[in-house]
């Protein structure tokens, strides 16, 4: 049976030997559903999130992605990976290829397309976050803006359902985080499902259906962002608030 | 020192070829045996980890010239066992027997050396064969062999180089490459030149292989 969960986390634990990263961690995702997960760093956010598409395993609780529910068997895995598409912090695109062979490599390889085809593809998503003039640039001769911009395209190439973020912005200066935004923004208008870890506040204003607040390991709050930045209902989330806003 | 060369012009160029032909089997023939070797290292996990380290230090641990005479006076002891395989033809030629000994000498150095440049790619790039659902078979051809290529070439180069010289041992058994004919020479004029006509053939070689190096380096400008 269908369900119309994109995401559903159930009681999650996970431990790197005595730390315990995160704890009962439960949350659910509606498939178009934009959902922003902040919190102080060590707060847990990136594991969350590494470990919905399986870059993290767990000890306990379920993770189910699009109705797969994940394992460490690797077809699962693949299954899980074809539906949720990642984008890291920073980049991670291949040194030694163009954007445009970035972008073809895995759509000809696993999805199993024919060349003109994944480079149609991967120019019409090329021009979409303003790349499709740098198809033929090596990484090395991109700005961090530029180079998260065609991770983003290469990561869509790949049609997943699901978008995860993990802190796409961090590594970036000023200018180009707002070029990242922008394609974000572009693409949660269009009702991609995404989980988004990142400190941009406005962003998160902006573009969020719900916030997701973890401290700990934790979730403390989940909150429409309104209500988040408006009045908070947990001190902790208060205080990071004002820590963020603050200044 | 020229008059030496002219009049030895043939032997010369012929132990130039016999040189330059052994150091580019060597090398290639190497490196075909050191990729997987180099990867079972790399993995370093199972029955093909330990047989990769046991290889890799087995070589290490022996000088070429012991493994030289191993090779070829060794053969000799089994001639009879060889013959009855059909290897016999391959084990009384001497050039064969130096260059499976070069082979087995530099597959070890090259072995680490891949290893050494698997093991260094960033883990960032495994992430991302993960996260884009590239096969294992996918992410070693396309991503992880030309990174790993790349950053071992300036390593690669050396042990070629010093390959390069190393077959200058072959001529103990016999072989007439140019440190075989500047052998040959000495012993006909006693004129100790012949060394130095030797030594500057070598360094000819050395530069042309640096050159070649130095063109397919340049081609990877993005691993800067």
């Amino acid at each position: 049976m269908a369900t119309p969960l994109a995401i559903s986390i159930q009681a999650l634990d996970k431990h790197y030997g005595s730390f315990h990263a995160l704890k009962d961690v439960t949350l659910t995702v509606a498939k178009g559903e934009r959902i922003v997960i902040c919190g102080p760093s060590g707060s847990g956010k990136s594991t969350l999130i590494r470990c919905i598409n399986g870059l993290e395993d767990h000890q306990s609780g379920s993770l189910t992605v699009d109705g797969v529910t994940l394992t460490d068997d690797a077809a699962v895995l693949r299954q899980v990976r074809a539906r949720a598409g990642m984008v890291f912090q920073h980049f991670n695109l291949y040194p030694h290829l163009s954007v445009l062979d970035n972008c073809t490599l895995s759509p000809t390889c696993t999805l199993r397309l024919d060349k003109a085809t994944a480079r149609r593809q991967a120019m019409e998503l090329l021009s979409r976050v303003g790349m499709a003039d740098h198809a033929g640039k090596f990484p090395s001769q991109l700005s961090g803006g530029q180079q998260q911009r065609a991770a983003i395209a290469r990561s869509l190439c790949m049609m997943p359902d699901i978008m995860l973020f993990d802190e796409p912005t961090s590594a970036l200066d000023p200018e180009s985080i707002g070029e990242v935004l922008d394609v974000m923004t572009d693409l949660a208008r269009d009702g991609m499902t995404m989980v988004c870890v990142t400190h941009e506040m406005g962003f998160a204003r902006k573009a969020a259906d719900r916030i997701v607040f973890m401290d700990a390991g934790q979730i403390v709050e989940v909150n429409t962002p309104e209500t988040f930045f408006a009045a908070p209902e947990t001190d902790r989330a208060r205080a990071f608030i004002n820590q963020v806003i603050g200044h | 020192m020229l008059d030496l060369w002219l009049d030895y012009k043939d032997l010369w160029l012929s132990g130039l070829k016999v040189t330059a032909s052994l150091t580019l089997l060597a090398i290639l023939l190497g490196f075909v045996l050191a990729l997987p070797i180099g990867v079972a290292r790399a993995r370093n996990r199972g029955l093909s980890g330990v047989l990769a380290y046991g290889y890799v230090n087995f070589f290490r641990g022996m000088p070429l010239l012991v493994l030289l005479f191993l090779v070829y006076y060794g053969a000799g002891e089994f001639s009879r066992d060889l013959r009855s395989l059909g290897l016999w033809w391959f084990f009384r030629d001497a050039y064969y027997c130096g260059l499976l000994a070069l082979v087995l000498n530099t597959a070890a150095y090259q072995a680490e050396i891949i290893r050494g440049s698997l093991n260094g790619i960033p883990s960032s790039i495994r992430e991302a064969n993960a996260a884009l659902n590239l096969t294992r078979w996918t992410a070693f051809r396309r991503v992880l062999f030309p990174i790993a290529i790349a950053r071992a070439l300036p390593g690669l180069g050396n042990e070629f180089i010093l390959l390069l010289k190393a077959t200058s041992l072959l001529a103990i058994i016999t072989i007439f490459d140019l440190m075989g004919q500047a052998r040959f020479i000495f012993s006909e004029t006693f004129d100790l030149r012949a060394y130095y006509v030797a030594a500057l053939h070598y360094l000819v070689l050395v530069l042309v292989l640096e050159w070649f190096l130095r063109r397919i380096e340049s081609r990877n400008a993005w691993a800067a």
